[in-house]
């Protein structure tokens, strides 16, 4: 196995590379048609990837983590996107954008309760923060929490939540004042069936079929006041940090994305024949396999860059933006030339690229769209 | 196109390409080429929108668009924009009379040239920089303005004016009288564009501007810009065809590979997209279009062929290889002059803006 190599990377890095590939290729690969068809994450591969120590990177091992870093999780991310967006966004969600929330904010008895269970691939867990009106604008959300003796009634709707209906523990943003949504935002940990909480049907995207998506709905739900999540009134500021890494996750699920498109058009334009040769000697499809290479490798670079300043305990807020846009963008361009190199084929459902086509799309609004990255970007420039 | 002349386009611009067009490989040199003015001036393109009885030949813009079309092809210093173009128009827009007449005439004959004292980046006007201030014997003007086209080579200056009953345009002979003209000096080397100061120079002649009139000349500008462009272009695309046959890389001409092949194909699209919305804004420029569907149809052609021609002369230097990064080569003429035009009378930007604008409901941006 060629192992994309990178300066930014040490020896155990590339070691766990392998591992994951390994571990894709022989557990998640065989379920991916049945997944996509099925709309279903296989609920196996939660015990396997916890077994496989690969839901609990750069968590503390006393709450049942297994050492790794940031640059460790975008290796993951990168491995599982390159068999199926839908798929990788699953665990991924649970385990490096709902469960770091835990592990920032939560209090002992919270991470023994809700994380342990996380980690071990017991439990799934989910970070509620978009509704239908506050996407991009996480300051503007509208579902409120009202106090109620010693907790808080949650009322109001969140929406494209994913892993909503099958998640155990939904860390869910709920407004708790009335004033300036930066500062009267707080954090919730809300438990799958308990009264006043609703889900939604799955919602049907445009891609990553095997993932769950949901509206959540709540009614008057009471969380008592143990279940606040870190500080009251600065649920915003938390989820700004946790952002860092979530976007890490995305922009190495575009690369990973990109490469499987790269690696699939690359055997195809070899094998495939017009004009009584193969494809890969005319220069309109080598020049675009070569230019997908250099998207890619540029996508992964500016990944492994951020991944590694957050990694140092630098800030990495533009680096983060810069990796999160150009990947997702690069992994759009990658993907659809791959289609286009593919030609009728392309558009079959039976070939990956056609999975991977409609799974990028998601990369550039989830997580914060391309155009949030570019204000954070304008402002950070000072402008 | 309309009006009743467009049957003889093809023979206008045969005889507006035995003048001004030469192969861009003819660019070669140092120093750009200058136009013949003597030259146009016999051919009649110097007045083809100047009425007969004044010695012209009564067509309207589309014929000019032809001559600025072949002027793209085959960039050369001259004024046609400043003073055919422009400062014909605004004469044109102007209460008949001795002194119009006169300069008109002079004009289409080319023993004088003028120019319209207009900011060249304009998209809108924002009203004269200029006002006028009677004087015993007749009135004088003072005020400034920036990026003038062609203002150094003018005779006359056709200034905008704020005069005692709303704004004028009024003539002014470029003899240093309270007049200083500046050339301000261009990466393009085929343009001229000048800074105009006058402070109490005396005024030859004056009339009222109708409402609306510099903001119909801005739209004419920008168009006859878009037409250049759309010439710049036009010749880039032939000349790196040509180029593709010739030059031989690899034991073969470059124009064997499908890269550059494709590029030209998609040098090509560009053009004929191009081609397509300068003239719908020719047609609307030259007829009686209502103003909102005009000012749409500049905007378009403006917008996206300002853009193009300077994508379409990048990919002409890239095919070119290192010899489209020379001097010999003459292509960068073309690049420099796609870069300027494209900032005249409205960027893309600043176009798109304005479409936005006009749509129903739009917020204010």
């Amino acid at each position: 196995m060629q192992v994309p190599g990178s300066t930014l990377l040490s020896p155990e890095h590339r070691e766990f590379r392998v591992i994951c590939r390994k571990f894709v290729d022989e557990r998640v690969r065989p379920f991916v048609s049945e997944a996509e068809e099925s709309r279903t994450f296989p609920p196996h591969l939660w015990r396997q990837l916890a077994d496989a120590g690969l839901l609990g990177l750069g968590f503390p091992e006393g709450l049942g983590g297994s050492g790794g870093d940031v640059r460790s999780v975008a290796i993951l991310s990168e491995e599982l996107a390159r068999a199926s967006g839908g798929i990788a966004i699953t665990p991924l969600v649970s385990s490096y954008m709902a469960a770091p929330h835990l592990v920032r904010f939560g209090t002992p008895a919270q991470q023994e309760r809700y994380l342990r269970p996380v980690l071990a691939g017991e439990q799934v867990a989910a970070i509620a923060v978009s509704e239908p009106g506050a996407g991009s604008d996480v300051a503007g959300i509208a579902l409120r929490a009202h106090a109620d003796g010693d907790g808080y009634r949650l009322k109001g709707t969140k929406l494209f939540i994913t892993n909503g209906g099958i998640a155990d523990v939904v860390i869910v943003a709920a407004k708790t004042g009335d004033g300036d949504g930066h500062r009267s935002i707080t954090t919730f940990i809300v438990e799958q069936g308990q009264a006043g909480f609703t889900v939604g049907r799955p919602l049907q995207k445009m891609g990553w079929h095997a993932s769950d998506t949901r509206e959540l709905i709540f009614d008057d739900c009471y969380v008592p006041g143990e279940r606040v999540l870190g500080e009251r009134g600065r649920g915003f500021y938390q989820i700004m940090t946790a952002f860092q890494a979530e976007r890490v996750v995305l922009a190495a699920m575009a690369v990973g994305l990109a490469d499987a498109s790269l690696e699939a058009a690359t055997i195809y334009a070899r094998e495939r024949t017009a004009f009584g040769r193969p494809i890969s000697t005319l220069q309109a499809v080598r020049h675009a396999v070569a230019r997908m290479k250099t998207q890619t490798e540029a996508a992964r670079l500016l990944t492994y860059h951020a991944a590694a300043l957050i990694d140092a305990g630098e800030d990495a807020s533009e680096e983060v933006a810069m990796a999160k846009l150009f990947a997702a963008q690069a992994a759009n361009e990658v993907v659809d030339q791959a289609v286009q190199v593919f030609g009728g084929a392309g558009y079959l459902e039976e070939v990956p690229v056609a999975m991977h086509y409609r799974d990028a799309r998601a990369l550039r609004i989830a997580g914060g769209t391309d155009e949030i990255q570019l204000e954070i970007l304008s402002k950070r420039i000072g402008l | 196109m309309t009006g009743g002349l467009s049957e003889f386009h093809e023979e206008l611009r045969a005889v507006a390409r035995k003048i001004v067009g030469r192969p861009p490989s003819a660019l070669g040199g140092l120093e750009p080429q200058i136009l013949d003015w003597g030259a146009l001036a016999d051919a009649g393109l110097l007045g083809l929108e100047v009425p007969e009885g004044l010695g012209g030949a009564g067509a309207t813009f589309a014929e000019v668009a032809v001559v600025l079309h072949e002027l793209g092809r085959a960039p050369g210093v001259g004024p046609y924009l400043g003073s055919t173009v422009l400062a014909t128009a605004a004469l044109l827009l102007s209460d008949p009379g001795p002194a119009r007449d006169e300069l008109l005439a002079e004009l289409a004959v080319g023993t004088k040239m003028a120019t319209l004292v207009l900011d060249a980046r304009t998209t809108r006007w924002d009203g004269p920089t200029f006002s006028v201030a009677p004087t015993a014997n007749g009135a004088t003007v003072a005020g400034r303005a920036e990026w003038v086209l062609d203002a150094a080579g003018a005779d006359r200056l056709l200034c905008p004016a704020q005069g005692a009953s709303g704004p004028v345009l009024v003539e002014v002979a470029n003899t240093g009288d309270g007049l200083v003209v500046e050339d301000r000096p261009l990466a393009d080397g085929t343009r001229r564009v000048g800074s105009v100061a006058a402070e109490g120079s005396p005024v030859l002649a004056g009339w009222p501007l109708p409402p609306g009139a510099v903001d119909d000349l801005v739209d004419l500008a920008a168009t006859a810009v878009a037409c250049d462009s759309l010439g710049l272009m036009e010749a880039m695309l032939e000349a790196t065809v040509a180029f593709a046959k010739v030059r031989h890389q690899f034991g073969r001409p470059i124009g064997s590979f499908q890269a550059v092949q494709h590029a030209c194909a998609d040098m090509l699209v560009t053009v004929e997209v191009s081609r397509a919305l300068v003239a719908q804004a020719v047609d609307a420029v030259a007829s009686d279009t209502p103003a909102e569907e005009r000012r749409a149809s500049v905007s378009r052609a403006k917008s996206h062929v300002g853009a193009a021609a300077v994508e379409v002369c990048g990919k002409a230097v890239q095919l070119h290889g290192g010899i489209g990064y020379t001097w010999e080569s003459g292509i960068h003429a073309y690049l420099k002059r796609a870069t300027l035009n494209r900032a005249l009378f409205g960027s893309p930007i600043e176009h798109r803006r304005r479409l936005v604008r006009a749509l129903p409901g739009s917020p204010p941006c």
